[in-house]
């Protein structure tokens, strides 16, 4: 056995490309200020059928779509604020860089993380 | 041709050392992935350059160990992974190491590598530059290459990944890190201590209710242990040290347990830098107070 161990490396998107994609906010969300300044937000979910289905038979709300909510803290509320439908994912990253001092790797890595989050909810999609 | 060396297109370069490793890399290279014994440095362009290293055990021949390399990899790369000979210059700048060049393809990139082995340390390193498209020159290569060092002789060892920069004693060996967004930790060991090294970001959020104080006691809670005790209290740095348990039994029972009995911390606030840096020292014998102070001076971000 050599010294060098393969290292398995997983392709991911193009880095750029993704960069330069513009978050669009989902229009039903509801955004609402805590007293903390930190946001709320109320989105409408579909549940799965069988799901649906359980809650009936549990004697819960039938209906379909439910209301979920999240709250962000700080920081998820700063970068939420700053996606207003024309500012690139690389533009966020280096806003909310400049206003922590923080480094832009960090910076992106945070981000990325938390937009990868909201898209996973549906409350953002990238254009 | 890639043997001139040419400057960034920002004239700026940056110190890289992670385990025993230093080089120089433009300042627009970014780590991407890192291991214990692996760097791997990227642009927003995609990657550029890849490092492994690892000790030897017994004779290290770098054809040999390329062939072996050449071996693993898939059929289509095998066949184009050649030996190639170093430029001049790059030769020139690697020559207290016994080398070997090689040249890959795959696909659509391709890359220029070197296998070096160092006698006087007995560690044997792979370096592969990415290109894309193959054959473009690489005009960083040589001054990067020139600043490569894998081992050292002094009594301090550098550390500098991400912004974290600092010099510590070469006993301490590398135990653990991790590298999150906001938080970052290194832990190394030696024979009579353990050393962690941590830093938080951004401070202006982390310290907007509580400050240093109440971070203290919601992320380490070192103040809620009985036995520590205040050295320093300021709202820009905190300093304590576990005092030696009082009863004969409590000293036993550290002992007979083998955790440490001694720790000394400190946590202070870089206002300027936006962060907040901690250094815990531990050990079964007492930590002096100029230990902790060496290394919390040589330790910052930049």
């Amino acid at each position: 056995m050599g010294p060098f161990k393969r290292t398995k490396r997983i392709q991911g998107p193009d880095r750029s490309e993704a960069l330069d994609c513009t978050p669009i906010k989902n229009d039903q969300i509801e955004e609402s200020r805590l007293e903390s300044g930190e946001l709320l937000l109320s989105y409408p979910m579909i549940t799965r059928p069988w799901l649906a289905s359980l809650f009936r038979r549990l004697g819960g709300n039938s209906e379909r779509t439910v209301v979920k909510k999240l709250q962000l803290d700080t920081l998820g509320t700063e970068v939420w604020e700053l996606l207003d439908g024309d500012t690139r994912v690389r533009d966020v990253i280096r806003r909310f860089a400049a206003a922590h001092r923080l480094p832009q790797r960090e910076a992106e890595v945070a981000v990325t993380r938390f937009l990868w989050d909201l898209g996973k909810r549906g409350l953002i999609g990238l254009r | 041709m890639e043997n001139q060396p040419k400057k960034s297109p920002s004239h700026q370069w940056r110190e890289v050392a992670w385990n025993g490793v230093r080089l120089d890399v433009p300042a627009n290279w970014e780590i991407g992935e890192i291991g214990r014994r692996h760097l791997f440095l990227e642009t927003v362009d995609g990657p550029q350059l890849e490092i492994k290293w690892g000790p030897v055990k017994g004779r290290f021949s770098p054809r040999a160990q390329l062939k072996r390399l050449a071996a693993s990899q898939r059929r289509k790369l095998r066949k184009d992974l050649r030996e190639e000979s170093l430029p001049t210059a790059w030769a020139r700048s690697l020559s207290r190491y016994e080398s070997i060049g090689f040249l890959w393809r795959s696909g659509t990139i391709g890359g220029r590598g070197i296998v070096l082995y160092c006698p006087h340390c007995r560690q044997a390193t792979l370096l592969q530059f990415y290109q894309a498209p193959f054959n473009r020159p690489l005009p960083y290569a040589t001054r990067l290459l020139a600043s490569f060092v894998d081992h050292t002789d002094r009594p301090l060892l550098t550390w500098a990944v991400f912004d974290i920069r600092t010099k510590i004693p070469v006993e301490y060996l590398l135990k653990a890190f991790r590298f999150e967004a906001g938080f970052y930790e290194l832990a190394f060991s030696s024979r009579t201590a353990m050393l962690t090294l941590q830093r938080w970001s951004p401070a202006d959020v982390l310290l907007r209710e509580d400050g240093l104080a109440g971070f203290e006691r919601k992320f380490l809670a070192y103040s809620t242990k009985r036995s520590m005790i205040f050295k320093t209290r300021s709202s820009d740095t905190l300093e304590v040290a576990d005092s030696l348990p009082k009863g004969i039994l409590q000293r036993l029972k550290g002992r007979l347990r083998r955790q440490p009995l001694y720790s000394r911390a400190r946590l202070w606030h870089e206002a300027d830098k936006n962060r907040i840096l901690g250094v815990q020292i531990e050990g079964r014998s007492p930590i002096e107070s100029q230990h902790l102070h060496s290394i919390c001076t040589n330790y910052g971000t930049i």
